[in-house]
């Protein structure tokens, strides 16, 4: 295990993992920007930790759980500053890049994004990935049980979210 | 979405699926964005700046560790040997006072004009007050001086001319002067102290001109230690327009003077940069020779 890879090793790892966590980290801040943003310090935050790395846990679910983490930090500092200034930030968020943006916006972000941080999460590992309990709470970094129960409270929020809009 | 069947029971073998489920399955199959082409460039170039500023931050950490001097010189062995017994400011601190101090060794030894102290006669009587007790004080000059045969009168009235007279008691010991100095010269024990430093008496003599520019005066005397304040002794000439002159042959030693001009006013040399205080507010020119 080397303290820190070289560059071919890393930029395999880049070339293979750079869709992957560009696109959970879409899905968990809904804009191309942030994702971007996330998708970069990932991978930055990969090359310092390369010596912290477990080599029985399968590199993948490592950069889920970096990548996951990266985008909680990001959307935290955001609602920190969305909070002060609500008003003064919507203007400059409306202009995005919507080619990227738009497909199945309505179908899933809308439902998404109007739910907590942590349920978006559980909802893409369980369902969209399809990973077990086990797994994602390797991920998470939490209890099986808990991931037993966010599961269950982002299904409902879900649901209620979805007889709302109907 | 109703989870009772027909009798009434809670059905478990084909539930119907809730909108949450339907929602997830459609969810499921829409495309995800496509990440950008040069996302994985970008972050390449993320990875290459992070190194970069380790780089840099690594370098810093490496000079703030090793010694700043290597003991490939024999100033910087100095230095080494400095700081295996001090800290490195103390150090520093002790190389500039040692230089300071040699420096200040080299220029005290230089014999410069102005390293030589000048005192004037009536500080060393003053500062030696005990082994002189044949000083006069101002009352016996006055007295003596209006005995004097060679002073006028009406000259011991002004007084400049009995400040230069005073100022004669202390310093020309030696001075063949009958009636002043006869005090002196019956003294048994001659002080050394305030004549050793200004007369330096040697057989050669040299010629010393003496040139004053008074472009209004009528007359002109030199009067000094050379003449023991004799102020008709040595009349300059006029040799330019305004310009007086008078050679001197004299042996080596230091001397006091003024230019008396017109008989009544007393000038220190104007062109003579080494001036003495007489002790009584006047000023003399002083020359060595």
């Amino acid at each position: 295990m080397n303290s820190s890879p070289d560059d071919a090793e890393m930029s395999a790892v880049i070339q293979q993992y750079s869709g992957y966590v560009y696109q959970l980290a879409w899905r968990m801040l809904g804009n191309a920007q942030d994702a971007r943003d996330v998708a970069q310090d990932t991978f930055i935050k990969l090359y310092q930790n390369w010596d912290k790395r477990i080599e029985s846990s399968s590199l993948k679910n490592w950069i889920c759980t970096i990548a996951l983490n990266t985008s909680r930090d990001l959307y935290r500092k955001q609602k920190r500053l969305k909070l002060g200034n609500e008003k003064f930030l919507r203007d400059f968020d409306e202009p995005q890049d919507f080619t990227e943006d738009l497909p199945n916006k309505d179908l899933v972000q809308n439902v998404l994004n109007q739910l907590s941080l942590e349920f978006r999460m559980v909802i893409q590992l369980f369902y969209f990935e399809e990973k077990s309990i086990k797994e994602i709470a390797e991920i998470l970094e939490i209890s099986e049980v808990l991931v037993k129960v966010r599961l269950f409270r982002a299904k409902k929020h879900a649901t209620k979210i979805l007889s709302v809009k109907k | 979405m109703n989870p009772l069947n027909s009798k009434n029971h809670l059905d478990f073998t084909n539930p119907s699926p809730s909108s949450f489920d339907v929602w997830i399955e459609g969810a499921k199959k829409a495309p995800l964005p496509a990440p950008p082409e040069n996302l994985n460039h970008q972050c390449l170039q993320a990875i290459h700046e992070y190194k970069a500023q380790q780089h840099t931050a690594g370098n810093f950490k490496t000079i703030l560790n090793t010694p700043s001097i290597e003991a490939n010189s024999i100033w910087s062995r100095f230095e080494l040997i400095l700081q295996s017994f001090f800290p490195r400011p103390v150090g520093l601190m002790l190389t500039v006072i040692l230089l300071l101090v040699g420096i200040g060794i080299w220029f005290n030894g230089r014999q410069t004009s102005f390293s030589k102290p000048t005192l004037s006669p009536i500080q060393v009587s003053q500062s030696t007050p005990s082994t002189l007790p044949h000083i006069l004080t101002k009352e016996q000059i006055s007295d003596s001086l209006s005995t004097n045969e060679n002073v006028p009168p009406q000259v011991s009235q002004t007084p400049q001319f009995i400040n230069s007279q005073e100022t004669l008691t202390h310093t020309t010991s030696k001075s063949p002067e009958k009636t002043i100095l006869s005090h002196l010269s019956q003294n048994p024990h001659p002080p050394t102290t305030d004549t050793s430093h200004y007369t330096h008496p040697s057989p050669v003599t040299k010629k010393v001109q003496f040139r004053i520019h008074l472009p209004s005066a009528e007359t002109v005397h030199l009067v000094g230690d050379f003449n023991q304040w004799d102020k008709d002794q040595l009349q300059l000439k006029k040799i330019e327009a305004g310009i007086w002159e008078i050679s001197l042959d004299l042996s080596g030693g230091s001397y006091q003077y003024q230019f008396l001009i017109n008989g009544k006013i007393w000038q220190a040399d104007p062109n003579n940069t080494s001036l003495v205080e007489d002790g009584f507010g006047g000023i003399n020119s002083s020359i060595t020779l």
